[in-house]
């Protein structure tokens, strides 16, 4: 059975709210979360702005979806990878991200370096970024 | 003039662009994805640092809000305004120029 | 479309769900089973309250898969599997039963 499942990959690229890529990747991601694939989720460039702490987009009447974000392990995407060169570039750190508490309590939020996401994006069956 | 920047100056060259032709006494406000810039600690900061000897800057606070970016991290001499700050923002210059 | 309670209009969309999850009630869920000529039990109301607690915390309609894994965690397995929540809502569980909790439509399931 394992053999069969693939490996995808989405990676966020965009900042929330400015452009709707953000809310549709998260669409995606929830609506392929049925075919049980091993998926992982990237925040790259703007796209850790979308797992900073304290958003409030009811002020601008919008869905704060950053509390989605926490739903995500229950379908099964168990790693939510943040790049940690990205989160230097915009004077961030682990601190400034909401946390994804898995069953056991561990985060899926995990901060990763470029080395080893370039070698984890060379694995996947398929990468779809947003 | 009134410039409004809505783009992420990490993603877009748009603020940069606005900040090299604005004119010496314009006004600058930061919007939606562009309010990052405004912050502390980004790669873009000295863009900012430097454009602020030339202009005024201001930023939207509902959308630092919205983003939870917090107003006490702001890069100093950057000003944040709220909806009526804009509409006065907009008045007090003859035109406005949203760069998109 | 609309819903009309006591002289009040709730906008909803073409399948019954309503627009604004904040306008919901308990009589606004009372009046849409009844609408489907269903009354709504104990058991209904825990399965209301928890969807409502779900969509709280995380702005989402679970389908129904992730709705039986979740009540799992809170009641327990008698009442975490899919014959249980179809008695409960024979229109299908996540469908009506996030209707009546005032909760957007679930994507992609029934």
């Amino acid at each position: 059975m394992d053999s069969l499942k693939k490996r995808i990959m989405y990676v966020n690229r965009r900042a929330p709210y400015g452009t709707v890529y953000a809310l549709e990747a998260l669409d995606v991601v929830l609506a392929g979360a049925v075919f049980e694939q091993e998926v992982s989720v990237v925040f790259l460039d703007d796209g850790v702005y979308q797992l900073r702490r304290g958003q409030n987009p009811a002020v601008l009447n919008m869905k704060d979806f950053s509390k989605t974000f926490g739903a995500l392990p229950d379908f099964d995407v168990m790693y939510l990878y943040v790049d940690e060169e990205s989160l230097v570039q915009r004077g961030m750190t682990a601190r400034d991200l909401i946390e994804v508490p898995r069953e056991d309590d561990t985060d899926a939020v995990t901060l990763i370096s470029s080395t080893d996401l370039s070698s984890l994006m060379d694995q996947q069956d398929v990468v779809l970024q947003f | 003039m009134l410039h409004t920047v809505n783009k992420s100056s990490s993603e877009k060259s748009t603020l940069v662009s606005c900040l090299r032709l604005a004119a010496d006494d314009a006004d600058i406000l930061l919007i939606e994805d562009a309010v990052y810039a405004a912050m502390t600690g980004t790669q873009t900061e000295s863009i900012i640092q430097s454009a602020l000897a030339r202009y005024q800057i201001y930023v939207l606070e509902p959308d630092l809000e919205c983003r939870g970016l917090d107003k006490s991290r702001l890069i100093s001499g950057v000003k944040a305004v709220g909806y009526d700050g804009f509409v006065e923002l907009s008045v007090k210059n003859s035109a406005v120029h949203s760069w998109l | 479309m609309t819903l009309e309670l006591d002289g009040k209009m709730y906008p909803t969309d073409p399948e019954g769900f309503l627009v604004d999850p904040e306008e919901w009630s308990e009589d606004l869920a009372r009046k849409m089973a009844e609408d489907d000529r269903c009354e709504l039990g104990p058991d209904h109301w825990q399965a209301i309250y928890i969807l409502r607690e779900y969509y709280a915390q995380y702005a989402i309609a679970p389908p129904i898969r992730i709705l039986i894994r979740h009540m799992g965690k809170k009641l327990g397995r008698e009442k975490a599997n899919s014959p249980y929540l179809y008695e409960l809502f024979p229109h299908g569980p996540a469908k009506q039963a996030c209707r009546y909790a005032g909760l957007p439509k679930p994507t992609g399931c029934i």
